[in-house]
């Protein structure tokens, strides 16, 4: 089987899948790391001696062109062509955006995993042209389209809730978080949780507790930078109580706000706290300490 | 960077550029690691959970009761033994 038939018949497998609204062996295969993907790009490799058959582009419909473009993000990925790569993951996924507008709930883990691989190819251009000593702008141009994604399932009118995108809003709102914050845009994210504030969402505690738990982390964070204590603290209360108990890494950086927030107050952590969490004793051991001797009353 | 000591919970959140792919499939793919910074919130393995899965401990290992003097004499000696610990190289052993 020549290179080029060898994904002509990967794209049909994407299609296969669109049909079937595979959500989850969908959002598996389009991850750039992914096994499936891998294979593919092995055997083109392996008949053809080089990737030509990538750089044909016949595409009769968002699906094929999303998935064509996916593979030659893979093999540019490969080749740490990272500019290359994030430049074909963009153009999947624009392909696949206009695929999600017919979409329903189903759409949701396909878009987050393109979204995340297309933050993480950002950062490793921008990366790799800073080196190169080029403006690095493929963070903010990723943010805009991410931010597209998230307005499609934030206004989702598909009427019957349970099929609704609106369900993937929080996840993306949270990945959203994440790049705003990277570059530094706090008025970004305020706008956000103003623009989720005034959407008709089913209520927040309706989602998933991973969605909860770091929704209200942001939230708190952002309440935080912004020195509206009481706010804060009830979200990284409330993050650090139901945050996952595997998730030590997240519960020390919930731990990172809150604690200043708590000791304002005059509640100090105990020692067992402290000891539990080393960043948390060095960043604050010598102002509780303090605090404690009076020298701050 | 936060170290772990015995007794503290293990991190049981994979590596995130972790992928079931073969090992041959893998040294053609150089890893999607994640730029970490420090402020930005790990995915959580699991999508959602209950109770159990939480720990109740942290949010109650605090103490605002701080009239009582020797508790505060108590807490005062033992975070200046923890901090003098962590200031002291030998005290900064790699771990895992």
């Amino acid at each position: 089987m020549s290179g080029e038939s060898r994904l002509y018949q990967a794209s049909h497998k994407f299609k296969k899948l669109n049909g079937q609204k595979d959500s989850v062996e969908f959002a598996q295969i389009i991850k750039i790391d992914s096994q499936y993907t891998a294979t593919v790009l092995r055997d083109i490799w392996s008949a053809d001696g080089n990737w030509d058959a990538l750089l044909t582009h016949q595409f009769n419909s968002a699906i094929t062109e999303l998935s064509l473009m996916h593979f030659r993000a893979a093999a540019e990925f490969c080749q740490k062509r990272f500019v290359e790569a994030y430049e074909c993951q963009l153009s999947s996924y624009k392909a696949f955006l206009r695929a999600f507008s017919y979409m329903d709930r189903w759409g949701v883990y396909p878009l987050l995993a393109m979204c995340k691989d297309l933050y993480l190819l950002s950062c490793r251009a921008d990366r790799q042209l800073a080196e190169l000593g080029q403006p690095a702008t493929k963070l903010e141009e990723a943010t805009r389209v991410i931010t597209q994604g998230f307005s499609m399932c934030m206004t989702d009118r598909e009427p019957v809730l349970s099929n609704s995108r609106k369900w993937g809003t929080y996840h993306l709102a949270n990945l959203l978080f994440a790049l705003y914050l990277r570059q530094k845009a706090f008025n970004m994210c305020n706008s956000m949780i103003r623009g989720i504030k005034t959407s008709e969402l089913p209520a927040l505690d309706q989602f998933p507790m991973s969605d909860q738990v770091t929704f209200r982390y942001y939230r708190g964070l952002l309440a935080f930078q912004g020195e509206d204590f009481a706010a804060a603290k009830e979200d990284l209360g409330f993050a650090l109580e139901h945050c996952h108990r595997d998730a030590y890494r997240n519960k020390a950086r919930i731990l990172m706000r809150l604690t200043p927030i708590m000791m304002i107050e005059g509640i100090m952590p105990q020692m067992r706290l402290l000891r539990k969490y080393p960043a948390i004793m060095a960043l604050y051991g010598g102002l509780a300490r303090a605090t404690v001797q009076g020298d701050l009353r | 960077q936060m170290s772990t000591q015995k007794g503290a919970a293990k991190d049981g959140k994979a590596d995130p550029t972790a992928t079931n792919a073969n090992q041959s499939a893998q040294q053609n793919l150089p890893t999607m690691g994640a730029l970490e910074e420090d402020d930005e919130f790990e995915e959580f393995e699991v999508e959602d959970w209950n109770e159990a899965a939480e720990d109740i401990d942290d949010i109650t290992m605090w103490d605002d009761n701080w009239d009582d003097d020797d508790l505060e004499d108590d807490f005062s000696k033992q975070l200046r033994v923890e901090l003098e610990k962590v200031s002291q190289p030998e005290a900064m052993a790699v771990t895992n």
